[in-house]
C-alpha cells in the first residue's frame, strides 16, 4: 500500500492519459460513427460497402491492429486513437443506422404529410427518435474504448494499461491490480455517465427543448464534472511541454532491466545537469518501435543490446553478426542513423537455456550439448518469437541435436510461472533474468557459441550529444560499470524484492559514486 | 374547370408493384365540402388519400390541388396547405402536447407568439385543458390524443384537412363526441375536409358528399 501511495504521481499521470485518450477517441468515434450511420441509412449503395467493412474491422484482433498500423503511422497517441476509433465504429454505426431504420413509419408519414422537408424530417423525427438507440451504442462503445485504451500502452501511448504491462513485465502484482481496477472503475464511471444521458431520455428532452429543470441540472452537472476532469488531466500531463527545447526523452523497452536502465540514465542527467528529462518507459514492441521514433527525433536515448542492433536493426545474418566488432557497429550506426553508441556497460543479456539446479547436478548437465543428450526427458517452454525467429529455436536445433519431449509456446512473462508449476522443465532465459536466482535455475553453457552476444550499450541521437556535450562525459562513466551478475541482482531486487526501478537505480548510482 | 373545385383527381391509376389499386380513377372535391370516402379494406381509399398529399405519386393521370398539378417541385408548398390527421393521432412521442400541436406551425417558422395565440384559440374548441400542454402523448387518453392530433392538423389554418380513419381506434362514446367536434370545426373553419372511414354510418353522419370506392 505504501509503495502504491508513493507512486501516486505515476498513477495520476496514467489516469490523466487514460481519460484524455478515451475521451478524444470517444468524441471522434461519436462524430464519425453517427455520421457514417446516417450516411448508410440514406444511401443504400454506401450501406452494402460500409457495413461489412465496419464489421470486418471489428473482427481484427486489437493487438494485431495496433501492430498493423505501426508501419503507417508509427507508435504513440495517433496510432492508439486510430485503433480505438476503428473499433468503436461498429456499435456506433450499427446503432445509429438501426435506430433510424426502426423509427416507426407512422411518425415518418405524419411528418412528411404535415409538410416537413428532408432536413426537418431528420432533425425533428429521425434523429430524436433514433437517439435512445444511438446512446445505447455510445454506452457500449464507452466501455469498450476505456477497456481497449488499456492496450494503448503497448504502443507507447500511455494510460492505465502501462501499469498492467509494467506489472506483468516486472512481476509486480500490485501494479497489475491498480491498472486493472483503475480501468474497470473508469469503464463503470464512463458507462454511468452516458447512462445519465440515456436515463429518462434526459438528452433527448434536452435537444427537443422539453427537458425539466431537473433533467437540465443532471446533464449540466455531469458535463461540468467531465469538463473539469478533462481540464485537470490536460493540465496535469500538459502535452505541450513535451516540446520543450533542450529536454531529453529517454525510452525503455518493457522489461524490468530496461526500466532500471532508463531510470539510471534519467537520474544521472537530472542529478548532474539542468536538462529536463521525460521518461517514455516500457514501449511495447521494444526496438521495433523505439528505433523509428529515435530516427524521427521523438525519443533521444535508450539502452540497446548489440545482438538486437546487428540482427534486428541492421538485419545482419548470424554469421555476419558474430564477426562484426563493436567499433564497426558504432561506425555503422553513426553513418546510417546519426546515432551514437556510448561504450558498452559491461553486462551481456543473451539467450541461454536453463534447467533446475537439482537436475543439472544429478545428471551432470552443464552445457547445451549435455542437455541435448537428455533432451527427450524435457518439456521445453519459450516465448512465441523464440520459436519463430531464425536466430533462435530454428537455428538452435540445427546446431545442437535437441529432441525435446514437448514444446510449449507461451507469453514471455509466463514461462517462469510454467516452470514453477511444473508444466515445463527446461526453458530459454535471458542471462540477467531475476528468476534465475529466485527459481534456483542452472544456466547452461552455450558450448558451440550459437547465440550472439547481447551486450548492453547506450544509444543516443548524435544531435542530442552535440546540443549537450556534457551528457557524453556523464554517460561514459557507465562503460563497463555493470556486470552481468550485478544486472541480475538489480532485476532480482525489482522483480522479487518488489523495489521500484527508481529506488534500485538510485541505490546503484549512490554505490557508483562512492566507488568512483 | 370551375374554381370551386379544390381537389381534382383526373384519370389516376396507381399500383403497388404489379397489383393495381386504382384504375383510371377520377374524382372532384368541391371547396368547403366534407367528403367521406368509404369502401372495403384494400379498396384503395387510403391510397387515394396518400395520393392527394403526395406521399404517393400516381403512375398515370394527374392530381390538381387548387388548380395546381401536384408534382415533386411544389409538393412541399401544397402539403403545407393541407392538414393531415392520422389514426390514433400518431403524435410524436418525444414532443410535448404543445410541441405536437404547433408542429406544422414550427415547420413553417411561425413565431412563438403566434403559436401560443393559436393554441389558446383552439384548446376550448377541442375541449382540452391547458394543463395537458406540457404532458407527453403517452400520458394522455386515446380521445385526448386524437384531439391533440386534430389541433396539430388544423393549427396552421390549412385549406384542406385530410383524415385517415381518425376515430377507428376509439371507443364508441369518445368516437361520437369527436365526430360532433369535427363536424362543428368543419362548419366553423369552412375548409375542405376529406375523411377516409370504413364506417358508412360515420360517413353519413359527417359527410356532405359520400364516395364509395368499389
Amino acid at each position: 500500500m505504501i509503495e502504491l501511495w508513493n507512486r501516486r504521481d505515476y498513477f495520476y499521470m496514467l489516469f490523466s492519459e487514460h481519460l484524455l485518450i478515451s475521451f478524444v477517441a470517444l468524441l471522434l468515434v461519436s462524430i464519425i460513427g453517427i455520421g457514417i450511420g446516417i450516411w448508410v441509412f440514406y444511401s443504400k449503395k454506401a450501406r452494402t460497402i460500409v457495413l461489412p467493412t465496419v464489421n470486418f474491422l471489428y473482427t481484427i484482433p486489437s493487438i494485431a491492429m495496433f501492430g498493423l498500423l505501426i508501419p503507417l503511422v508509427g507508435i504513440g497517441l495517433r496510432n492508439a486513437l486510430i485503433v480505438l476509433v476503428l473499433y468503436g465504429l461498429l456499435p456506433m454505426v450499427r446503432n445509429t443506422f438501426t435506430g433510424m431504420k426502426e423509427v416507426p413509419l407512422q411518425f415518418v408519414e405524419a411528418a412528411k404529410g404535415l409538410g416537413a422537408t428532408r432536413v426537418q424530417l431528420f432533425r425533428k423525427v429521425y434523429f430524436p427518435l433514433a437517439l435512445p438507440s444511438i446512446l445505447s451504442g455510445l454506452r457500449i462503445t464507452t466501455v469498450m474504448i476505456v477497456a481497449l485504451a488499456g492496450l494503448a500502452a503497448l504502443i507507447g501511448a500511455g494510460g492505465l494499461g502501462q501499469a498492467i504491462f509494467r506489472g506483468l513485465n516486472t512481476m509486480n502484482t500490485s501494479l497489475i491490480v491498480v491498472g486493472s481496477l483503475g480501468i474497470s472503475l473508469f469503464a463503470i464511471v464512463g458507462d454511468k455517465f452516458v447512462g445519465t444521458l440515456e436515463h429518462k431520455n434526459n438528452l433527448l428532452h434536452l435537444i427537443t427543448s422539453n427537458a425539466t429543470r431537473r433533467q437540465k441540472r443532471v446533464i449540466i452537472s455531469n458535463v461540468t464534472v467531465l469538463c473539469l476532469l478533462l481540464l485537470t488531466a490536460f493540465l496535469y500531463i500538459n502535452p505541450l511541454k513535451m516540446h520543450d527545447n533542450g529536454a531529453i526523452t529517454i525510452a525503455s523497452k518493457p522489461t524490468s532491466e530496461q526500466f532500471i536502465m532508463g531510470e539510471i540514465l534519467a537520474q544521472t542527467i537530472e542529478n548532474n545537469t539542468d536538462i529536463k528529462v521525460y521518461r517514455k518507459f516500457g514501449i511495447g514492441g521494444g526496438t521495433t518501435n523505439i528505433q523509428p521514433a529515435l530516427l524521427a527525433g521523438k525519443l533521444d536515448m535508450y539502452v540497446e543490446y548489440t545482438g538486437t542492433a546487428l540482427m534486428n536493426v541492421l538485419k545482419y545474418s548470424a554469421l555476419k553478426t558474430s564477426r562484426t566488432t563493436f567499433q564497426e557497429l558504432q561506425d555503422t550506426y553513426l553513418d546510417k542513423f546519426k546515432l551514437h553508441w556510448v561504450g558498452l556497460m559491461g553486462f551481456n543479456n543473451t539467450y541461454s537455456l536453463a534447467i533446475s539446479k537439482k537436475d543439472a547436478k544429478e545428471k551432470n548437465i552443464r552445457s547445451f550439448s549435455d542437455l541435448a543428450r537428455y533432451s527427450d526427458q524435457y518439456d521445453f517452454g519459450a516465448e512465441f518469437d523464440f520459436f519463430e525467429r531464425q536466430d533462435a529455436y530454428k537455428g538452435l536445433i540445427k546446431t545442437y541435436p535437441f529432441h525435446f519431449a514437448n514444446l510449449h509456446e507461451m507469453d514471455i512473462n509466463l514461462r517462469y510461472q510454467a516452470f514453477e508449476d511444473g508444466q515445463i522443465n527446461a526453458l530459454d532465459v535471458f542471462t540477467t533474468d531475476a528468476q534465475i536466482e529466485a527459481l534456483q535455475l542452472a544456466v547452461l553453457e552455450d558450448d558451440k557459441a550459437y547465440f550472439p552476444r547481447y551486450e548492453a550499450g547506450i544509444v543516443v541521437r548524435q544531435e542530442v550529444l552535440e546540443a549537450h556535450p556534457e551528457i557524453e562525459t556523464l554517460l561514459n562513466c557507465f562503460t563497463g560499470a555493470i556486470s552481468t551478475d550485478k544486472m541480475k541482482r538489480m532485476n532480482y531486487e525489482v522483480e522479487v524484492l518488489k523495489k521500484t526501478p527508481k529506488e534500485v537505480a538510485a541505490d546503484f548510482l549512490k554505490e557508483l559514486k562512492t566507488k568512483g | 374547370m370551375s374554381s370551386n373545385i379544390m381537389i381534382d383527381i383526373d384519370h389516376v391509376s396507381f399500383a403497388y408493384d404489379s397489383e393495381e389499386v386504382l384504375h383510371d380513377y377520377s374524382l372532384e372535391i368541391e371547396s368547403g365540402s366534407f367528403v367521406c370516402i368509404t369502401g372495403e379494406s384494400g379498396c384503395g381509399k387510403s391510397t387515394l388519400l396518400r395520393l392527394m398529399n403526395g406521399l404517393l405519386i400516381p403512375q398515370k393521370g394527374e392530381i390538381r390541388i387548387c388548380d395546381k398539378i401536384l408534382h415533386a417541385d411544389n409538393l412541399l408548398t401544397i402539403r403545407r396547405m393541407m392538414g393531415y390527421i392520422l389514426q390514433d393521432g400518431s403524435l410524436f412521442p418525444h414532443l410535448t402536447v404543445y410541441q405536437n400541436m404547433t408542429f406544422c406551425m414550427n415547420l413553417q417558422h411561425a413565431s412563438e407568439k403566434a403559436c401560443q395565440q393559436r393554441i389558446d384559440e383552439l384548446l376550448p374548441l377541442l375541449n382540452l385543458s391547458p394543463d395537458l400542454l406540457h404532458k407527453f402523448p403517452d400520458e394522455l387518453s386515446g380521445g385526448q390524443r386524437q384531439r391533440v392530433g386534430i389541433i396539430r392538423g388544423i393549427a396552421h389554418r390549412p385549406k384542406i384537412v385530410l383524415m385517415d380513419e381518425p376515430f377507428s381506434s376509439l371507443d364508441p362514446e369518445t368516437r361520437e363526441s369527436l365526430q360532433d367536434l369535427v363536424k362543428d370545426i368543419h362548419q366553423k373553419m369552412k375548409t375542405t375536409f376529406v375523411m377516409i372511414t370504413h364506417s358508412l354510418s360515420e360517413a353519413e353522419k359527417l359527410g356532405t358528399t359520400i364516395v364509395r370506392i368499389q
